[in-house]
């Protein structure tokens, strides 16, 4: 009796301690710990082994587990006109780590300058223009799609334009772990030319290759975050 | 254009003679609009119509969160290139502080198109046979600056002035969507402050 009487004291001063410990952490927490912030995306995608540039608009949210550490979730569409013979449609679904390591406070004038890094899910779909198909000489189409995955990782910086809304920068590239959508463009006796041939019958075959290398682009997005919740409160 | 510049420049010299010693914008402001507004594509020549409406909410700091529609009408003195060319934005503004009853802003706005070009457009007579002309939803990116200016606890009157740019893509040639929309009239307001919803300003922060 003596002994369960010993055991259920010792767990309440235990869970007195423990309890005391996290009134302590919870009054020490900084303020930026737990923030929940809603946000909107343009994106502009660079660089991809084509060369075209592409334009998106996404969403994002962001989860704040410490001080100097950010988490966001997001979603982006971008679309990319190819040489006007055909487009490509790419969606990511992913996450990224914020790693701010210098100044990380949350108040109106705060500039906060992060590393990110992260992971998505990459869907994309390159499809032709309608063209007149040389050797049938019927009206074509062609397009292929495919998931893969992929990483990314860049510089960005947020600026506060409140206490409660920033405006953030970043760019970062991509790399995608899948096979490579490949375009050739071809004139109207169905041999390849340039990219940038300007030949009026020219048309657009796609075709998906197994990569030999990361099929990667550059990603420049800005957003406007807003903060709507405190996780911690 | 030119008659909206003048209308833009008698609105901002009509408010600036109605100075106020308090600023009238704070947080917890509410402002929404339904007007017509027009477009100038930055690429062709022609001027497009549309209804457009907003709604503005300000918070602390001199930033508001908004968002508007385009619905798009028709398209005046061009080749009728679109059918449909609705929009969608959601964004921010910065107003810049003053001493009265005007509300100068900038802000960016993301957004997207429901676009669907014209069959029957000259424009597109050589590739009628090849498109089947479907709708298409395309990212637009846009920023735009405007200033309000609130004439009572009701209405206030405003002036917007966006530039937008994006691409309509479809199994054709990519469409350029770049433009400018221009949306002025009346606009009307209330406070919204938690446990606070009236067309008068709350007197205690």
């Amino acid at each position: 009796m003596k002994k369960v009487i010993l055991i259920a004291c010792s767990v309440l001063l235990s869970l007195f301690a423990i309890g005391q410990e996290a009134e302590k952490i919870k009054k020490d927490k900084p303020a930026e710990v737990g923030q929940f912030q809603l946000g909107m995306r343009s994106t502009v995608s660079l660089f991809d082994h084509q060369a075209y540039p592409g334009l998106g608009f996404g969403g994002q949210f962001r989860v704040r587990p410490s001080k100097h550490l950010n988490t966001e979730w997001y979603l982006d569409y971008i679309k990319t006109d190819i040489s006007g013979l055909g487009q490509r449609e790419t969606a990511h679904i992913g996450w990224s780590v914020m790693f701010y390591p210098f100044n990380a406070e949350v108040k109106k004038g705060s500039f906060t300058p992060y590393i990110i890094g992260g992971h998505c899910f990459d869907y994309a779909k390159v499809s032709s223009n309608m063209y007149v198909d040389p050797i049938t000489f019927s009206v074509a189409q062609n397009s292929v799609k495919r998931w893969s995955t992929a990483v990314q990782m860049g510089l960005g910086a947020n600026f506060y334009v409140s206490d409660k809304v920033d405006l953030s920068f970043s760019g970062q590239y991509m790399s995608h772990i899948g096979n490579e959508l490949h375009v050739n463009v071809l004139n109207h006796h169905g041999e390849e030319v340039a990219h940038d041939d300007n030949g009026q019958e020219n048309y657009l075959v796609v075709n998906e290759e197994v990569s030999k290398v990361l099929e990667g682009h550059l990603l420049l997005t800005l957003s406007i975050n807003m903060r709507i919740a405190d996780f911690t409160k | 254009m030119k008659s909206a510049l003048i209308l833009l420049f008698c609105v901002v010299s009509f408010c600036s003679n109605a100075q106020f010693e308090k600023r009238y914008v704070d947080y917890g402001l509410l402002r929404f609009q339904g007007n017509l507004a027009f477009g100038a594509p930055l690429t062709r020549s022609a001027t497009n119509m549309y209804f457009a409406g907003d709604v503005d909410y300000y918070l602390k700091g001199n930033v508001s969160v908004n968002g508007g529609i385009f619905y798009f009408v028709n398209e005046y003195g061009g080749q009728d290139v679109f059918k449909q060319n609705h929009s969608l934005f959601a964004g921010f503004s910065y107003h810049f502080p003053t001493n009265n009853h005007l509300d100068p802003y900038v802000g960016i706005q993301p957004g997207v198109s429901l676009s669907r070009l014209n069959s029957e457009s000259l424009l597109f007579i050589d590739v009628v046979a090849m498109s089947s002309f479907e709708a298409s939803i395309n990212p637009l990116f846009s920023v735009h600056a405007g200033m309000n200016f609130f004439a009572n606890k009701y209405f206030n009157v405003f002036v917007n002035v966006k530039y937008q740019r994006g691409k309509h893509f479809s199994d054709i040639p990519a469409q350029s969507i770049e433009e400018l929309k221009i949306t002025l009239g009346l606009g009307y307001m209330l406070w919204a402050r938690k446990g606070y919803c009236k067309f008068r300003k709350p007197e205690v922060d």
